[in-house]
């Protein structure tokens, strides 16, 4: 099993956010530049441990091709376990290929907040072996 | 932060009503909600503007360094920056949020883009626990033309 990662989308600005369930709690601050403003790490500011992920201040729709090819270059150790997507085990690019694919590419969400909701399990995805390229993916 | 607790703050249905309940939440852990800064334009507050395919109330506008003028929402910070902050752990940043206007005119440019700009603190800020970051105001170009603030929150500093 990976760790387990809480998670947010807001179709409106192509917004997610994804947060370690079983973190130890401590002051946090964003590490942005390292994948050009286009995913945050959040780190604990006592011990620079990573502790969740976001696209604060970006656009997935935007920069989904970029990003998947930052994290080739810089891969985030680790695999997730992101029950609102039913994903387990996955990396963090497969993770965000799935909710690129399913709330930004196909546009099947309704334009609201995608707040965590109790007992409810989203549809079986299928993850892509590898980012699709760039053909597949640009507007 | 606990995903029921996310849900528990965005349940209200108006978006007065979210921003008591995170002020409350927010008072409980130390960090309270400052008042509205006093060195930004108050001249259209109240006006709706449509942004990001929502109805958007303007708290305030600042004419930033490059002579844009920036607006700022009531829902935009609530929804996303407040309860951002809240999420990740990082809401010690948040009585700091009445810095806005002062890092718009003052900041360091960091990213420049056509439609989008990241502007950082010229100084670092302390979290109680004495660890210091700068602070990071991202603005974004809406439709028709108009800035408004994205987002806001601590920057993880290199070590």
């Amino acid at each position: 099993m990976g760790e387990s990662l809480s998670f947010r989308f807001d179709p409106a600005r192509h917004y997610f956010s994804m947060m370690l369930v079983d973190r130890k709690r401590e002051p946090t601050a964003h590490d942005d530049e390292t994948y050009e403003f286009c995913l945050h790490l959040i780190r604990g500011l006592r011990t620079g441990e990573i502790k969740g992920f976001s696209n604060d201040g970006g656009d997935l729709a935007q920069d989904y091709p970029r990003l998947i090819e930052l994290l080739a270059q810089h891969p985030v150790p680790g695999l997730y376990d992101v029950p609102d997507l039913n994903l387990t085990d996955a990396t963090l690019p497969q993770i965000i290929t799935a909710i690129y694919e399913r709330y930004v590419a196909t546009r099947r969400a309704e334009p609201q907040q995608v707040y965590p909701t109790v007992g409810a399990q989203a549809p079986v995805l299928q993850v892509a072996d590898r980012p699709a390229d760039k053909s597949q993916t640009e507007e | 932060m606990t995903p029921d607790l996310i849900a528990w703050l965005t349940a209200p249905q108006d978006v007065r009503e979210r921003r008591g309940r995170m002020a409350g939440y927010l008072a409980n852990e130390g960090y309270p909600l400052p008042p509205p800064p006093a060195d930004a334009d108050f001249d259209e507050a109240g006006a709706i503007h449509r942004v990001l395919d929502q109805e958007m109330t303007v708290v305030y506008s600042v004419v930033d360094q490059g002579g844009r003028r920036v607006y700022h929402y009531v829902g935009n910070e609530t929804d996303h920056i407040v309860l951002g902050r809240i999420e990740h752990d990082d809401e010690w940043a948040i009585e700091l949020l009445d810095l806005i206007p002062a890092i718009l005119r003052t900041g360091l440019v960091t990213e420049k883009r056509f439609d989008k700009m990241i502007y950082q603190s010229q100084r670092n800020y302390r979290h109680p626990d004495g660890w210091w970051c700068p602070l990071r105001v991202v603005i974004k170009m809406g439709p028709r033309g108009r800035w408004y603030v994205d987002t806001f929150y601590p920057w993880y500093p290199k070590r």
